[in-house]
Parts: C-alpha cells; structure tokens; sequence
C-alpha cells in the first residue's frame, strides 16, 4: 500500500481546493485584452458638434429648451449647456458673463458680475462683444471618465460621454476633472449630470433640443463617420477651434469664430 | 510551517472569498469592460437602454403644422419663420392630449431675449432690430401692439394716435381714487375744471400698477404755458389771467403760493405772500 494522505493533510488540502474554486471565472475575463479588441467596430456613428459664435445672438432659447428637456430644475443654478457673453473694450478691457446661464438670454447691457454688481459699458467704448454657447465637449479622451473611482461614467461606442445614474455614488471627482466646468451634481438625484447631446433624441433620429431650438443655426450636430453631413464636411474643411486645446482631451465640440480671450 | 503562521493567510483568503462572493451577487451582469478599454469603457450597458428611453419633451415644429397652418401661412415671409413654436409657447409634449393647451407667453422677458438691444460688433446680435428696455413703452407686453407672429411695422395694432388714446386715460380714470381733488371747487369756481389732469401730471397709462406715482411737475414753465401776461390779447388768451413772468416773483415757483387744483383767490399760504412783500 502506498503513502496514504492523513485526514488532516486530506483536510488541509481540500481548502485549499475548494479556496481557489471560489475565485470566479470572470475575474480572469475582465484582464483579456483580446476580448476588448474583438469588440471594436469601426462603422458606427460618431457624434460631433458644430458651434458658430459668429451666429448666436445671446437669445438663451437653448438653455431654456434643454432644461425643460432634460428635466433639470428650471430654478437651480446650475445647467446642462449655457452661452457665455464675452466683451472687450477698446481701452484692453475684458469682461465675461453668464446670468442665469443665459437661460433668461441677455436683456441687460450691462455685464453681469455676481457679487460686484452689474457694469456699464458704453457701446462706443466696445472693441469686439460676442457669445459663446458652451456644453459637454464629449472628449475622445475625456479627463472626467479616467477619474471616476466606480465605472460610473463612460464613453459609449457612439462617442457620447454617460452617467449611470444607477451606478453614481456622487463623489465628485468627474466634476472636479472637468477642465470645461460642464458636469455639476444633480439637485435632485444628487448623482453628476452632464449634457449628453440629448441622447434619447438622436438616437431616434431627432436632433438635440438645443439644436432645435436655436433660430440661427449657431448649433449643429452631425456624424463623423458619414461622408455626406454638411457638419462632418464643415468640421474637416473650414477653419475650426476648440476649447482648451493644450489640456489634450481631444473635444468632439467644434467652434467657428473662437477667439483668443475665451476661456 | 506551524499553523499559527499560516492562519492570518487563510483569514485573508477567506475576506478575499467573501469579497468575490458578494460582488458576484451585488455588481449587474452586464457591468464590465466593453468597448474602449478599461479606462473608458467600464461600465452596465442597460444604462444606455435607460438613457435612450427618456421621454422627448419638444416634438418640433413639423408636428405643429398639421393643425396650426394658419398661422405657419401667416409667418411665412416674415423674420420669426426661423424660431421654432415651442421656444415661445414650450415644448409640445403629447399636445393636443397633454398638455391639452400650450402656454402663450405675453411678458416682455421673452421678446427681450432678442429684441434688447445691444450694439456689439463682430456678433450676429448687432444685425437685430431692437429696444432699450427702459425706456420703450414700459409696463406694457410687447404683443398689445406687435403681433409675435407677424413682427414687422404694418401689423401693428396700433397707430401712434390709437396708442396715445390708450396711454392718457382721461379724467374719469382720475375719479375713482382722487375724488378729493374734484372737490375742491369749494365756493370758489374751479378753473382748471376743464384741465386734464393728465397736462401735467403726464400720461396715467397704468397707474397706479405702473407707474405707481405719476410725476408732480412744479416748475414756473409750467404754469407759464398759460399764465404769461402777453403784451398783445389774442383770443386764445382773452379770458385767461396771466403775469409778468420777470416781475411775479422771480425764481420762485408757482405752487409755494397757488394751489393748482383751486382758483387763485384761495391761495395756498398768505404768510408766505406776505413775505414776498405782496398783500
């Protein structure tokens, strides 16, 4: 007869067996990049925006449409898309503001600053005065993505930047990573909240609200991937900017007429 | 190795295994890494699902013109054809169904959005035709005289003489608040009986919503319209007293001694006359 195993080595050995069985599967899945690489696919839509701040005149209709859309509180201070007025005065003078974040457009020549009141500028002492409607950029390398400790926020295949509104714990950090300041904390779901080109109505075909409702065609949206959009056509053959190129996040929002002082 | 050596392991091991047994149940089966890597792509792809599944609030004007193309024929060749019916009336839901009417907005707030002027060079705002705020018309809506749909001049609803019968009320309107001023008259006849109140005071428009005072104009150039002797009568003046205006009391207004609503007989306060060394 052989060396039989003693009921304690027997024991001993078969935690340690039944140990190792408890490791799932999956954890070994989640670490294969082949199965990452299998799932590319390379004819899907991309999303692209296309801003022209020689056309927006500062009328807020696009804040107005996008918070009654997307159901953030019309009364809070804090919205998904907002335009920013910019002023520059002959003497060097620079002045910016966002009242309301244009949700109520701008009535009032005089520029808006918060705590310090309100400043007159003369017209003739203005050099160059203009808007500028800002949003979620959808980065290709978006900054807020790379710090969220859960996997709540992601970019989806279409080039859209989401928030799990299930999965959020609302730390924070995607807020602070912004270099855009276009996240902010949900009042109600208290989760973060960003524009998501509205999502729920290009995927059916429609266009964002925003777009929609601006008179002017300051806003547009458009497909990277087909051929044939006018936006796709603009973004790759005009002359076109974004924001805070230097912090490399790649944007996906385009701007015709940005000037130096935007910040 | 002895046991007590190796039992801190098993303690981990153990916290390890309770650790993959509750995530197993508690994370969603379709959260994991999908396309774009693990930097970019961690995450439950039911959550696109619910993204795309949010209710559209605004339906566009298309879905408008159907039974509203009176007005679209109406807008057709004038500048508000490119704003779309929901940014002034809200977002259509399930119109008619729900809401079954849709807001009509009369403030000034929401023309002003556009229509405040501001002259700002290298902006498309500079080309819009506008107002200042303060100074155009104030307490009024902007759709008593333009129509929203058809904003240009000859729509209108009113003409410069119409507005005026509108903003100058007349001295009924006065009445019902300042009955006391019409009876004044007392035993003396009351001159300017037939005076609208509003010659002076400017038009009532709104009052006493808006403006909440009317102006309470005391300068002599006033009462001079009317009250300066002229060295010839003409018949305008024949019946109307009047004085010199460099020799009554220079520089001293009117109303420290008369009282506008009452002759001049009842004068407002004789010390004051006699200071000025009349009688």
């Amino acid at each position: 007869m052989t060396d039989a195993m003693s009921r304690r080595d027997f024991l001993k050995k078969s935690t340690v067996v039944v140990a190792g069985v408890l490791v799932p599967v999956a954890a070994f899945e989640i670490l294969s990049p082949a199965r990452v690489q299998a799932l590319k696919t390379d004819d899907a839509v991309r999303w692209a925006f296309l801003v022209d701040t020689y056309k927006c005149v500062g009328c807020g209709f696009c804040v107005k449409a996008c918070k009654l859309e997307n159901e953030v509180p019309y009364d809070a201070n804090a919205s998904r898309t907002w335009v920013e007025r910019y002023v520059l005065t002959k003497d060097g003078g620079f002045h910016a503001d966002s009242p309301k974040a244009a949700r109520d457009g701008f009535t009032d020549s005089r520029v808006d600053l918060n705590e310090s009141g309100q400043l007159s500028i003369k017209p003739e002492e203005i050099d160059k005065a203009f808007f500028v409607p800002k949003l979620c950029n959808q980065c290709d390398k978006p900054p807020c993505v790379q710090v969220c400790p859960v996997g709540a926020t992601f970019k989806a295949p279409d080039g859209v930047v989401l928030v799990d509104r299930t999965w959020c714990i609302g730390c924070g950090y995607c807020i602070m990573a912004c270099p855009y300041g276009a996240r902010f904390f949900h009042p109600v779901y208290h989760t973060a909240e960003k524009c998501t080109f509205c999502y729920h109505r290009i995927t059916k075909g429609l266009s964002p609200a925003c777009v929609q409702a601006c008179p002017f065609g300051a806003r547009q949206i458009g497909n990277l991937n087909d051929p044939n959009d006018p936006v796709a056509e603009a973004i790759t053959n005009e002359r076109v900017g974004v924001l805070r190129k230097e912090y490399g996040t790649r944007p996906q929002v385009f701007y015709i007429g940005l000037d130096r002082e935007v910040r | 190795m002895k046991n007590h050596v190796l039992r801190p392991l098993w303690v981990v091991l153990g916290l390890v295994a309770v650790l993959l047994v509750f995530r197993y149940f508690y994370v969603p089966g379709d959260f994991g890494i999908h396309e774009r890597g693990f930097t970019y792509g961690l995450y439950r792809t039911g959550t696109i699902e619910d993204w795309k599944s949010v209710t559209v609030k605004y339906q566009g004007r298309d879905s408008c013109k159907p039974c509203h193309q009176d007005v679209f024929d109406g807008m057709a060749k004038y500048p508000h054809m490119v704003i779309q019916c929901e940014n002034c009336h809200g977002p259509a839901l399930r119109h008619p169904t729900d809401p079954p009417k849709l807001a009509i907005d009369k403030t000034r707030a929401l023309c002003l959005r556009c229509h405040a002027k501001l002259q700002y060079p290298t902006s498309g705002r500079a080309g819009i035709t506008g107002i200042d705020p303060q100074a155009h018309n104030t307490g009024f809506g902007c759709p008593k005289c333009h129509d929203p749909h058809r904003p240009t001049v000859q729509f209108l609803r009113y003409s410069v003489d119409d507005w005026k019968k509108i903003t100058y009320r007349g001295r009924e309107y006065c009445r019902s608040c300042h009955q006391n001023r019409f009876d004044e008259e007392g035993s003396y006849p009351h001159p300017h009986a037939t005076i609208q109140c509003e010659n002076c005071h400017g038009p009532a428009m709104k009052h006493p919503t808006d403006p909440p005072r009317l102006p309470i104009d005391t300068k002599r150039e006033l009462c001079l319209a009317c009250h300066t002797r002229l060295p010839y009568s003409s018949t305008a003046y024949a019946g109307v007293k009047g004085v010199d205006p460099a020799g009554h009391n220079p520089g001293v207004e009117c109303v420290n001694c008369h009282n506008p609503h009452r002759s001049a007989l009842q004068l407002l306060n004789w010390t004051t006359v006699r200071s000025f060394g009349g009688s």
